[in-house]
């Protein structure tokens, strides 16, 4: 079933849009979460949940990506759980984290409300700077929380490729935000 | 912003960015992220076909059309169908090709943009015969061509929804003029289409497999079969039915995709060029963003990071037909060197070529006046000369000895500074930024010079320039002097005009030689002194005419001895601080426009050369020899007398003996045989201090055995039948002799080199290890690492990227941990666990850490470098471009402080106190790190020290601190209480230590057998604990 077909299975508000988003989507999701989390069994209420918050969004709202957008609200969901889990397991999250933290030199942006959706912005346009196999790095990465074994293996690239393109981006990241006035 | 507030916001990135990153399908019923080159390889026959090609309706179906020899379109039928049809002896691809060229009609919409912009889709599973060979390729293939595409493509009507593909695909074509025929019957100049599985929409290429865009001016050479049954031609196999013609490897690659053609099979074609007649290709042109650029003088030196070549290669891997480099030539760069640059995540990259005409040839199947492009990491900017393999510059007019690579139609030195060395008596322009052409020359390979200079006749050297038919050259013994040597230097002008000349030579009456006016100097302006022209003073007219077809000769000798910083003394001692390196000289003459005539005017013509002066004093007695202290296997060094005593001079004071039964040291065995065969003594890895090297049997299993004594290490390798042999040079060989199939006696023989050691040997005992090392490329991530040492008997050890840990204890952590070998640093015998670390908290700074296990565990650091591990010896290497590579010495290492626990603490009663200040980048954030835990209930929570307080937070996250109070103590430190269950301070509280700040809890991401408690931190700055809102 293609997606434009489940889209409009939420339109006309049939209950087995979700049982084929389900069918189609609950690997790519758990995927996400698990990453964040740690585990597939946290994970599964994520996706679960990421499920029914498509259900009550679309529509109005009607994703041009359905992939992207599942992913989302999946992603989101994960990291409200990870922030609220007590037990703080480590997932894939906290590695990814920890390399962010290079992006965060405790500058006067953490002293100020910022704009996270203009920085936000920011990041896409310095991503779209990139050439494609950077940018797909710096997403599987940071964005799908990937392990620098299962890019490598994505991209038939090395590790080590993918870990030293990884630094360089990062560091780059920095540079174009702080001159674009994000001290971060 | 934390580091957890990004990670949350990057959530809202675009999403096709998120999208493009992951190429999702579906197949049957779950959706997958596909993987961009093929991950499966079946390898089936042809009479398996038909299965596979069954097989292709469940895995992901296209269509196939073949265009027969009339130019008839014919369908082929799906997989379905096809299972059910005879017709399976071709391989399921997507290249078929007809003749006459014409495209087919649905063929409408050509596309003439750039692919390199295009977003790449890759899609399909098939089954398919894999070849793994270039004769089996050979063999099978029915046509053989190169070829140019000279067209764009033309386009079938892309699908309606390209949103996702289950493998019906749309086709492109594209016309492939024939270069050459290499097999088959088609001929040069001919033109045939190409039909691609493979099309661009709406900004994408949806592609098969691996394949490339086919591109206008793009070169392929095409494996294909013949269809009897369909007239026309298919590939054979996928991506091993086509390559790119050499120079054009890069061509589509930059516009292309991931994958391509079987790299193995690609090498194996190009040693096959000269069979097919192909004649190999030089780039001519430079790069179109390249721009000239002449004036290297006064430069500064840049060199990034790492600049960190191999260094290693030998003389005979140079030479090695099969992996050496491809050409061993001299000549001269006859150009202004011609450069591009730019900015790349902040750092500068970029080349510089410059053409190389060929001079000379050594070795390689290359003509005397080829002119070559040299591609070379290194460029000028802004006043700076930016390096990355430590080249000198290329300058028109240098010539140089060079081991070429050529990669495509570009050949660059191999091996850095292995590859490249100047020639003897030219101008050398270059050598001013360093010597051998290296700019860092300790590392430049010297025995590798002095070896190819003695083994191509490179000695002696002689420099000549033709000025109008007046000849003036100079002509020395050598190229490389030692101090204590005389320099003699002839001087020659030989008129090859028909009419005289006339050098001038100005009267001064002074004792020296006026002809032919030489200089020899160092860069610091220390000058040799011609100690003849005492001797030979010419006291001639005031011009020396030559007549037509003579020559007037002027011998010197320089000497050091005689050298002074501006001054001739020829009765003191030699001058202070005589100069070893690069001497530049000058021989001048003035050319009387009439001989006879002192007072017409005068053109000065000048030739330049350049030597080496060094100081092999020190080591002239001492420099080791290879010897044969005995070898049962060879008559003439058997031993007599049962055993044999030696001494070797670089192990002062030490005794050594040796017979077939054991080498012995001082009494201690070194290695023991039943038999050891013999004993050499030879300098394998070039540290001045010999090895000793066997034939051993073990009893088990013979083996040749290499004792490094100086670094207590021993190599083997199974002997396998083979001998030692000690030539006239003191190289070291391994021999075998045996009779090949045709009963012809074969003898084989190599030198025992170092890196054949590395290569071949096998490293016994305890020493130096690595357990890993991410610039290895080894995978770490997740990955615990479990080892033992015996000099610590009974522990256990494990490390991974952020902690090493002793029998469960942490020894040191680190926001990451790079790198971790075992060796002993400090002599005492037993081995530090040291490792590469991160500092994320200075920035990202890298630095090494070193465990002293035997000694408490003590912490040593050396911020600003990395370690290496290069010929056995760990370096230290720097992270600016200003310092040197050194070998890692306990010398340059720093103790680390130990976190120093108050005497007050901050609870009183409590159940388990844990240290973690070295864990997971602690102790590069914080003096200490504590944690009090299961205290009772309500247990106050005091501060510690005397101070202010400078932050109070209640009921948030506080990436995970919980509640918390910080104290700024009047000691400059900042104070933490976290995990608090309550606070009992304010901002602005005055505190003196003992005064009442909360109570315990377990607010913090606390683990629930920890109970309540408090975490305890100090740290030079304030840690940023909010949560976002």
């Amino acid at each position: 079933m293609t997606d434009r077909e489940i889209v409009e299975m939420f339109f006309d508000r049939d209950e087995k849009a979700i049982k084929a988003v389900s069918e189609k989507y609950t690997s790519y999701c758990s995927k996400i979460a698990a990453n964040i989390l740690g585990s597939y069994d946290e994970a599964e209420d994520c996706v679960n949940e990421a499920f029914m918050k498509a259900w009550e969004s679309i529509p109005p709202h009607e994703p041009e990506l359905l992939s992207a957008y599942l992913g989302k609200l999946t992603r989101n969901i994960a990291i409200n759980t990870r922030r609220r889990s007590l037990a703080g397991k480590r997932g894939r999250g906290d590695v990814v984290f920890e390399e962010l933290s290079e992006l965060i030199g405790g500058g006067e942006s953490a002293e100020q409300s910022l704009d996270v959706k203009a920085l936000v912005r920011e990041i896409n346009e310095f991503l779209y700077t990139l050439p494609e196999l950077k940018r797909n790095f710096f997403v599987c990465r940071y964005w799908y929380c990937d392990s620098i074994d299962e890019i490598a293996a994505e991209f038939a690239v090395s590790k080590n490729k993918v870990y030293i393109t990884l630094n360089r981006v990062r560091k780059s990241l920095r540079e174009y935000l702080r001159k674009r006035g994000y001290d971060l | 912003m934390k580091n957890d507030e990004l990670f949350e916001a990057l959530t809202e990135l675009d999403d096709k960015l998120i999208a493009k990153a992951k190429h999702i399908d579906t197949y049957g019923e779950q959706t997958v992220v596909l993987r961009r080159t093929p991950a499966w390889k079946i390898i089936t026959g042809w009479v398996a076909a038909a299965a596979c090609v069954a097989a292709l309706a469940v895995g992901g179906v296209f269509g196939m059309k073949y265009i027969n020899g009339k130019n008839d379109v014919v369908s082929v039928p799906n997989a379905a169908d096809t299972a059910n049809t005879a017709n399976t002896s071709w391989a399921v691809s997507d290249c078929k090709m007809y003749a006459p060229a014409e495209y087919p009609e649905e063929a409408k919409y050509v596309y003439s943009g750039d692919f390199s912009e295009l977003t790449k889709f890759q899609y399909g599973i098939v089954d398919r015969i894999v070849y793994d060979d270039l004769i089996t390729l050979e063999e099978e293939s029915d046509l053989i061509v190169f070829g140019e595409f000279v067209d764009d493509p033309h386009q079938c009507t892309p699908p309606e929804d390209t949103s996702y593909y289950d493998g019906t695909i749309s086709y492109s074509y594209n016309k492939l003029k024939i270069d050459r025929v290499v097999k088959g019957d088609r001929v040069e100049g001919e033109e045939i289409i190409i039909c691609g599985n493979g099309i661009v929409h709406d900004g994408n290429f949806y592609y098969l497999c691996c394949f490339m865009p086919m591109i206008k001016g793009d070169k392929w050479i095409y494996f294909l079969g013949w269809n009897g049954e369909e007239n026309n031609y298919y590939p054979i196999g996928f991506e091993e039915a086509r390559y790119p013609v050499p120079g054009f490897e890069d061509y589509a690659l930059d516009k292309g995709v991931y994958g391509g053609y079987k790299q193995s099979i690609y090498e194996d074609i190009k040693k096959r060029l000269p069979d097919w007649k192909y004649e190999v290709y030089f780039e001519s042109e430079y790069p179109d963003n390249a721009e000239v650029y002449g004036d290297y003088s006064g430069l500064e030196i840049v060199v990034p990071d790492n600049s960190y070549g191999e260094w290693t290669a030998s003389y005979d891997e140079m030479f090695n037909e099969k992996y050496g480099c491809e050409y061993i030539v001299s000549g001269e760069f006859i150009d202004d060197t011609h450069q591009w640059y730019k900015k790349s995540y902040g750092d500068y990259v970029g080349k510089s070529y410059n053409k190389f005409r060929i001079d000379k040839v050594y070795k390689g199947d290359i003509e005397e006046g080829q002119v070559v492009m040299i591609e070379q990491n290194g460029f000028a900017a802004d006043g700076k000369y930016y390096v990355s393999d430590n080249l000198t510059p290329m300058i028109k007019g240098d010539k140089w000895l060079y081991c070429l690579s050529k990669h495509g139609g570009i050949c660059s030195a191999r091996n850095y500074g292995n590859g490249r060395y100047p020639l003897p008596g030219s101008q050398n322009k270059s050598l001013e930024f360093g010597e051998y052409g290296v700019i860092n020359s300790q590392y430049a390979n010297t025995k590798m010079y002095e070896r190819l200079l003695t083994e191509l006749g490179i000695t002696g050297m002689s420099v000549s320039e033709n000025f109008d038919g007046v000849v003036l050259s100079v002509m020395l013994e050598d190229s490389k002097f030692d101090v204590k040597d005389d320099i003699r230097v002839k001087a020659i002008v030989r008129n090859t005009t028909d009419k005289p000349i006339g050098l001038l030579m100005p009267v001064t009456g002074e004792d020296t030689h006026t002809e032919i006016t030489t200089f020899i100097s160092h860069s610091n302006l220390c000058e040799l002194v011609d100690v003849s022209a005492a001797n030979n003073a010419d006291m001639a007219e005031s011009s020396r005419i030559i007549q037509p077809g003579e020559e007037y000769v002027q011998e010197m000798t320089f000497r050091t001895a005689a050298m002074v910083h501006g001054m001739f003394d020829g009765t003191t001692p030699p001058a202070p601080e005589i100069e070893t390196g690069v001497y530049k000289g000058t021989a001048t003459i003035r050319l009387l426009s009439d001989p006879n005539d002192t007072m017409s005017e005068v053109t000065e013509r000048k030739v330049e050369f350049s030597l080496y002066i060094t100081d092999n004093s020190a080591d002239v007695t001492d420099k080791p020899k290879s010897e044969v202290i005995f070898d049962q296997l060879n008559k003439e060094y058997v031993l007599k007398d049962g055993s044999v005593q030696f001494t070797m001079p670089e192990f002062e004071g030490a005794e050594f003996e040796c017979d077939t039964s054991g080498v012995y040291m001082n009494g201690e065995v070194l290695y023991s045989g039943t038999p050891v065969y013999n004993l050499y003594l030879c300098d394998i890895n070039m540290n001045g201090i010999r090895e000793l090297v066997s034939c051993v049997n073990t009893g088990e299993e013979e083996y040749i055995k290499v004792c490094d004594v100086a670094n207590g290490k021993i190599w083997n390798q199974l002997r396998d039948g083979r001998v030692l042999s000690l030539d006239g040079r003191g190289d070291l060989s391994i021999v075998k002799h045996y009779t090949d199939d045709s009963h012809n006696k074969v003898v084989y023989s190599e030198v025992l080199t170092f890196l054949k050691l590395l290569e071949n040997f096998t490293l016994e005992g305890d020493n130096t290890s690595v357990v890993f090392d991410l610039l290895d490329e080894e995978s770490v991530e997740n990955q615990t690492f479990r080892f033992t040492m015996p000099e610590f008997e009974g522990a256990e050890f494990e490390c991974n990227l952020y902690g090493v840990y002793m029998n469960g204890e942490t020894l040191y952590g680190g926001s990451f941990i790079h790198s971790i070998y075992l060796s002993d640093l400090n002599g005492d015998g037993k081995r530090e666990i040291i490792s590469t670390v991160n500092y994320y908290a200075s920035g990202g700074e890298y630095g090494i850490k070193v465990c002293d296990v035997a000694n408490g565990g003590k912490l040593w650091y050396l911020r600003g470098y990395t370690v290496a591990w290069q010929d056995w010896v760990l370096m230290a290497v720097p992270r600016s471009a200003s310092d040197h590579i050194r070998a890692l010495t306990f010398d340059l290492l720093t103790e680390y402080p130990e976190p120093e626990e108050p005497v007050n603490k901050p609870v009183k009663n409590y159940g388990e106190f844990e240290d973690l200040s070295r864990v997971q980048g602690h102790e590069d954030k914080f003096r200490f790190f504590y944690k009090y835990k299961n205290a009772p209930e309500n247990e106050p929570v005091y501060s510690t020290v005397n101070g202010e307080v400078v932050e109070v937070s209640e009921n948030k996250w506080n990436s995970g601190y919980g509640n918390y109070v910080a104290v700024l103590g009047n000691d400059g430190f900042y104070y933490y209480y976290s995990s608090l269950d309550g606070v009992a301070a304010a901002v602005g509280d005055k505190v003196t230590a003992g005064t009442k700040i909360g109570t315990v809890g377990s607010s913090a991401r606390w683990y629930i057998k920890d109970g309540l408690g408090v975490r305890y931190t100090c740290s030079e700055d304030p840690l940023d604990l909010s949560d976002a809102e």
